[in-house]
């Protein structure tokens, strides 16, 4: 039986190469990380000892836009926005990368002339991810403390913070959640396809900046989370949520404390103290609580 | 008494011709109608809710147009079934298989089908674009069956009474 998972990140491909997946040897491992098609090679499967190749003949550009295509429904216009940014959420929560020939547009990639390669992400919710002393470290008599986690692309933040989202609002927080590019809860047609609790909010689709502030304005939450800071607006949406008194749960990337304070995008965050805990997860995926400020939890 | 039933039978049944005839217009005009409804929501859909192809052919299953909806719903069944057909070639090929059974004629047919050309592959903006430019097409359509109703349905059924009553005649 191969593996659900796979299957349902591969539910994309064309007929023969879901067949070739489904007849490969380690289709039945829920090892499978990821699914890459490039144009000119055969489609190979990324494992943790590499990536593997399968037995498929050279794949052609049109086999690569089937796939795209399919994968959103044949509908370019509703995904427009995701392929401009090149990725695309899949039901299931797996995510398509997407590279080619991108057409440049007003100062942003507008789409693709022709799609080159593919990357089949293959999402998997791990329950347990955040520790129960984690998890108490976080609330603490009843209150949320804002939280910081980074670590290097790649090391698990994401699903980290998917799992302390979901045990919180399990516990009864209102969890507001900031999903520009549906990596978190990854909305798809409306349903969140991990679980993230009962508790939780979900904004997809537009800049986390601009979706935590409508979070904070309607949503009332106890906590606002926002995956990834990459810009000025989404460190400016830290400080503005942080000080509207709902606890902000991030993450970053950042190969440790001291990268973390050195970048200039983040020293804003670091001298306003917006977070109280800092959590790093190592290359062993072990996760490490690196600074705690002692000041009064949000909520 | 049997041959005032003969006469009934004679002027009913060429009337009842003529009828269907005038129907065969009358019900293409209401298929057209419906459709150019259908492309009004499909360009209000895609325009403000982006909606996805499969799901603004499922909205247009709930058509209060008969013959729309049922089209829409065979097209559902073929986007449902997992043959490695794209979507576009589905859409097109059910109005070639279907439409004149709904009471399509060849050209109206043609203008759905080259609606495969551009449906869901490019942006809203350039989409509405197309899909003006269909509506268009097909409002033409409607002119021409709306005018054809007029002459040649009335025609019909007015040729076919006359010619009911000339057998009659004839006959007695």
């Amino acid at each position: 039986m191969p593996d659900r998972e796979l299957m349902q990140a591969a539910a994309c491909l064309p007929p023969q190469l879901r067949e070739v997946l489904r007849r490969w040897e380690g289709a039945e491992h829920p090892a499978c990380e990821e699914i890459r098609l490039r144009a000119g090679c055969p489609m190979t499967v990324v494992t943790p000892q590499g990536e593997i190749p399968t037995k498929t003949r050279p794949l052609t550009v049109p086999q690569i836009q089937d796939t795209i295509d399919r994968a959103c429904d044949y509908s370019a216009h509703t995904f427009a926005a995701n392929i401009s940014q090149g990725y695309l959420t899949l039901p299931g929560g797996h995510r398509i990368g997407i590279c080619g020939d991108a057409v440049w547009d007003g100062g942003a990639i507008k789409s693709f002339r022709s799609i080159s390669s593919v990357n089949i992400r293959i999402a998997r919710q791990i329950h347990g991810a955040a520790s129960e002393q984690m998890v108490q470290t976080i609330c603490q008599n009843k209150m949320l403390r804002s939280t910081l986690i980074y670590s290097p692309p790649r090391f698990g933040k994401t699903t980290l913070l998917r799992d302390l989202i979901f045990r919180l609002s399990e516990m009864g927080y209102r969890i507001g959640v900031a999903d520009e590019r549906a990596e978190l809860a990854a909305l798809y047609r409306g349903q969140p396809q991990f679980q993230i609790g009962l508790h939780t909010d979900v904004i997809t689709g537009c800049p986390k900046a601009e979706a935590a502030m409508m979070l904070v304005k309607t949503m009332s939450p106890d906590a606002v989370v926002l995956d990834e800071i990459t810009s000025e607006r989404d460190v400016q949406a830290v400080l503005y949520c942080s000080r509207c008194g709902a606890a902000v749960f991030a993450s970053a990337h950042a190969s440790g404390l001291a990268d973390f304070q050195i970048r200039p995008l983040y020293r804003s965050v670091w001298e306003s103290q917006a977070f109280s805990l800092y959590y790093e997860i190592r290359r062993d995926r072990t996760v490490q609580l690196r600074k705690e400020n002692k000041e009064e939890a949000a909520c | 008494m049997l041959k005032l039933l003969g006469i009934v039978l004679v002027i009913g049944s060429f009337t009842g011709i003529g009828m269907a005839q005038r129907q065969a217009y009358q019900g293409r005009v209401n298929v057209l109608q419906g459709l150019l409804h259908a492309l009004e929501l499909i360009s209000d859909e895609v325009s403000f809710r982006l909606t996805s192809v499969p799901d603004l052919v499922e909205l247009l299953t709930h058509s209060k147009q008969a013959q729309v909806a049922d089209l829409f719903c065979r097209m559902q069944d073929s986007v449902h079934e997992e043959n490695g057909l794209s979507l576009t070639y589905k859409w097109m090929k059910t109005f070639q298989q279907y439409g004149a059974e709904a009471g399509l004629r060849e050209d109206d047919i043609r203008i759905l089908c080259d609606m495969s050309d551009f449906i869901g592959k490019y942006d809203a903006k350039s989409q509405q674009k197309c899909l003006d430019f269909a509506h268009k097409r097909l409002e033409t359509q409607l002119e021409t069956a709306q005018t054809e109703l007029k002459s040649k349905g009335m025609l019909y059924r007015t040729c076919c009474i006359a010619a009911g009553l000339l057998l009659v005649f004839v006959l007695l």
